[in-house]
């Protein structure tokens, strides 16, 4: 049996190429969507073991895109990894007084139903060890 | 049913006892490794309590108990905080002890307080979490407090000493007898050694505060070490002591990273090697600790042959105000600052510092940092002379002291610019606008401004000359002069307008380098690159060496870069915040995957400018980001470039 299928959902077509490629490369199924309404239906139709979301897109964002997916029943166990370009969390969280603003992001990514986050850009090693580690932990072998 | 505990503990050891103390008693528990772990699991299992170590790695207690009560999940679970007796004394007095437990933990106090908190006995839940709330803003505001008054005072200590720098500057410039100069080169030495005293003590609330950067810039490995040694000798001398370096032949000659903390490090290791020795040598040697395609670590040794250091004080060497033995500070000096700040500069580098020492046999210091290696792009647009024709400016000098007018004056001529001086920021004002009314072309070339003065301020002056220069049209470049070097500070400058800062005392050859952007004006020739546009190894890692995937993602998105420029551009005119940090986001998206990182780092700035609705500024930053966007453009239609790719993979594949 092939590794599992991973759904890119991206606005940044250039961002989506690199990371299917880079899936692709490493053996899994990969399929793409542009926005979040593209990105919902494919994820019913083709249920996924894992969806790569962009945060920031035009229209549907990717948070509302997370709640969605949590609210249908058959998408709602799908693991999904956020795509930040916000960054900077994890490296100030020593700094008491500024964490406030800077995980109010990932805050709401984890209330959405987020499990992982990756900070733009991303490199293909930080990409697959991530992606591998998620499906693990939803019960994927890998 | 059982009530659900969750333990977010670090130590296996700690987790395991308390494990026991509540399985015991008949709770259900669930433990966490680290702070992040817990927030997971307490979103996830709402427990009906949580206990915090306070200390951990990455993320203490304090932390994971505010991030808590920011997800509305979890905003309502209590929490008991373990905290060991030292760590108490830091913290708060009033009701907000009852929910911080000391540690070694007594076993029926615990119980009871998860009994009473589980239960709603004693306080309730609301009110204990209050109490921790504000608790816990008060620790963050003493900390900040303490941050505020360092940057508030090394501006009090630096003003007068940027006086005293400016004027031996100047007189060392005259014709003295050589006694004269002896004098003068003395002070200017002890003037030198004062400043990089105030600047460690800057330096170290910036560290704890979170606001030091690394450089990431090209250079020598033998420079910092040199540069040590060159410190240092002096003072090995009048001791009597030898002093020598070895760099392992391995090790690239050339690599990325900053090159003066590297040196900032080890002259603190070695000048402290030295205070602490009194016959014998040092030895700094430096070794590759690991070497990979892209990157090096190195592992540094600072070897002496002094009064060594007792086994239980290794550790605690390395925090602020601690020497090995209270009495060595008599006995040797200093106020041992040195090591507290090689710590975390260290850690910043990805490296560990430590020490093996034993009495009366010498110490060891070791430190590892890791540093990326040269590609050869980036190399060859170094090599490039970067030779800035002489151009003579006419620069407006807002500053209200007369010594600093008179030292800033007088290097300003020598290096061949023409000066108007304003006494404080409403006369600068006044100065840029008469120019404005009287017709000459481009008011004044750049503004030098000071940003404490009386009347008004640099930071006002700033503002109300950018809103002028909204009817005007033009954009004058304006560098703040300031003694603050806190973050938040410069990003005050930045906010207000500011193109550029200058740190006082203001040296004239960082000055000359604060002009270099200003004097090439954009619409002649592309200036001599100074850094090359794409970190080719960068975009090689994200794309996980497929040159093939990098090529289709460098024409998709170049095909993107002209509309959503143009998108920028209108936004800014239009003054819309948001479409702006819309649109530069995306920009800086496509960057980054590029490896264009100077480009990224342009459109992040336009982002957070749209993000907090000041857009000062932007139309310059927008310039910016076009020049930097050409490079990459140009650097891509190249097409040697993926030659140079594949090269570079294959090298590193075989």
């Amino acid at each position: 049996m092939g590794k599992a299928r991973v759904l890119c959902i991206d606005d940044d077509i250039a961002q989506l190429t690199v990371m299917a490629g880079i899936l692709k490369n490493d053996g899994y199924e990969v399929d793409t969507a542009k926005n979040g309404t593209d990105g919902l239906k494919k994820a019913h139709d083709w249920q996924p073991g894992l969806i790569i979301l962009d945060i920031m897109m035009p229209g549907m964002d990717g948070y509302e895109v997370c709640r969605h997916l949590k609210k249908d029943e058959v998408t709602q166990n799908i693991a999904v990894l956020m795509l930040t370009a916000k960054g900077g969390v994890e490296e100030k969280v020593d700094h008491a007084y500024e964490f406030a603003g800077k995980v109010k992001d990932r805050l709401k990514g984890f209330d959405s139903g987020a499990m992982e986050f990756l900070t733009k850009p991303v490199k293909a090693k930080d990409l697959l060890q991530r992606v591998k580690a998620v499906l693990w932990a939803s019960g994927f072998p890998v | 049913m059982p009530k659900k505990i969750l333990l977010v503990e670090d130590s296996r050891t700690e987790a395991l006892r308390t494990r026991l103390i509540l399985e015991r008693a008949g709770y259900q528990i669930t433990t966490a490794a680290n702070g992040k772990e817990g927030l997971i699991k307490a979103a996830e299992e709402k427990p009906d309590a949580i206990l915090l170590d306070t200390l951990m790695p990455q993320m203490g207690g304090f932390e994971v108990c505010g991030r808590l009560r920011l997800d509305p999940k979890t905003l309502d679970i209590p929490v008991i905080i373990l905290a060991a007796e030292d760590e108490r004394a830091n913290m708060p007095s009033g009701d907000a002890q009852n929910c911080i437990l000391p540690k070694p933990l007594d076993p029926t106090r615990l119980v009871n307080r998860i009994h009473e908190l589980t239960n709603g006995n004693g306080h309730t839940p609301g009110d204990v979490q209050a109490e921790l709330r504000r608790a816990q803003r008060q620790v963050e505001e003493a900390k900040k407090s303490r941050t505020d008054f360092l940057a508030n005072m090394s501006h009090e200590l630096r003003t007068p000493l940027h006086e005293i720098m400016g004027m031996t500057d100047l007189l060392l410039g005259t014709e003295l007898t050589s006694e004269q100069q002896g004098f003068i080169n003395t002070t200017r030495t002890s003037s030198n050694a004062l400043l990089s005293l105030i600047n460690d003590v800057i330096e170290f609330s910036e560290l704890e505060a979170g606001q030091l950067t690394l450089e990431q810039k090209e250079f020598d490995l033998a420079e910092p070490l040199e540069r040590t040694i060159e410190i240092a000798t002096p003072y090995a001398t009048d001791k009597g002591l030898d002093l020598s370096t070895n760099i392992a032949p391995q090790i690239p000659k050339r690599l990325i990273g900053d090159a003066n903390r590297v040196r900032q490090v080890l002259s603190n290791l070695v000048t402290n090697g030295i205070k602490f020795t009194e016959r014998g040598a040092i030895l700094v040697r430096v070794d590759a600790e690991m070497q990979r395609d892209h990157e090096v670590e190195l592992h540094f040794r600072v070897k002496d042959t002094g009064i060594g250091i007792p086994e239980d004080r290794h550790e605690i060497i390395f925090e602020p105000f601690q020497q090995a033995d209270a009495s060595a500070t008599r006995r040797y000096g200093g106020m041992g600052m040195g090591l507290a700040l090689a710590k975390p500069l260290v850690k910043l580098m990805s490296g560990k510092i430590w020490v093996e020492s034993q009495v009366g046999q010498g110490s060891t210091f070791h430190f590892t940092a890791t540093f990326k290696r040269v590609q050869s792009a980036a190399r060859a647009a170094v090599a490039a002379p970067a030779s800035a024709p002489v151009q003579h400016l006419e620069i407006l000098l807002a500053e209200d002291s007369p010594t600093n007018q008179l030292i800033a004056v007088a290097n300003l001529k020598k290096a061949g610019h023409l000066v108007t001086v304003a006494n404080n920021g409403r006369i600068a004002v006044q100065t840029f606008e008469e120019r404005g009314r009287r017709g000459h072309r481009s008011f004044f070339d750049l503004i030098l401004m000071d940003v404490a003065m009386p009347e008004m301020d640099g930071l006002e002056a700033t503002k109300a000359i950018r809103e002028k220069e909204k009817s005007l049209g033009g954009h004058t470049p304006i560098i703040a002069m300031t003694a603050f070097t806190t973050k938040e500070y410069r990003d005050k400058c930045a906010a207000a307008g500011m193109d550029a800062y200058v740190s006082k005392p203001v040296r004239i050859d960082e000055l000359t380098k604060a002009f270099e952007p200003f004097l090439t004006p954009a619409s002649a020739e592309p200036e001599p690159a100074a850094v090359a546009p794409v970190a080719l190894q960068e975009a090689l890692e994200i794309v996980g060496g497929d040159v093939d995937l990098l090529k289709s993602a460098v024409a998709l998105s170049l095909n993107e870069l002209s509309s959503q420029f143009a998108d920028l551009q209108q936004a800014l005119a239009q003054q819309n915040a948001k479409t702006v940090e819309a649109k530069a986001h995306r920009l800086k998206g496509i960057m980054g995957n590029l490896g264009a990182l100077a480009a990224r780092e342009v459109a992040q700035r336009l982002e957070t400018m749209g993000e907090q609705g000041n857009l000062t500024g932007g139309a310059a930053a927008a310039q910016e980001l076009d020049r930097e966007m050409a490079r990459v453009v140009g650097f891509f239609s190249d097409p040697g470039w993926e030659a140079r790719a594949r090269a570079s993979q294959g090298a590193s594949n075989g």
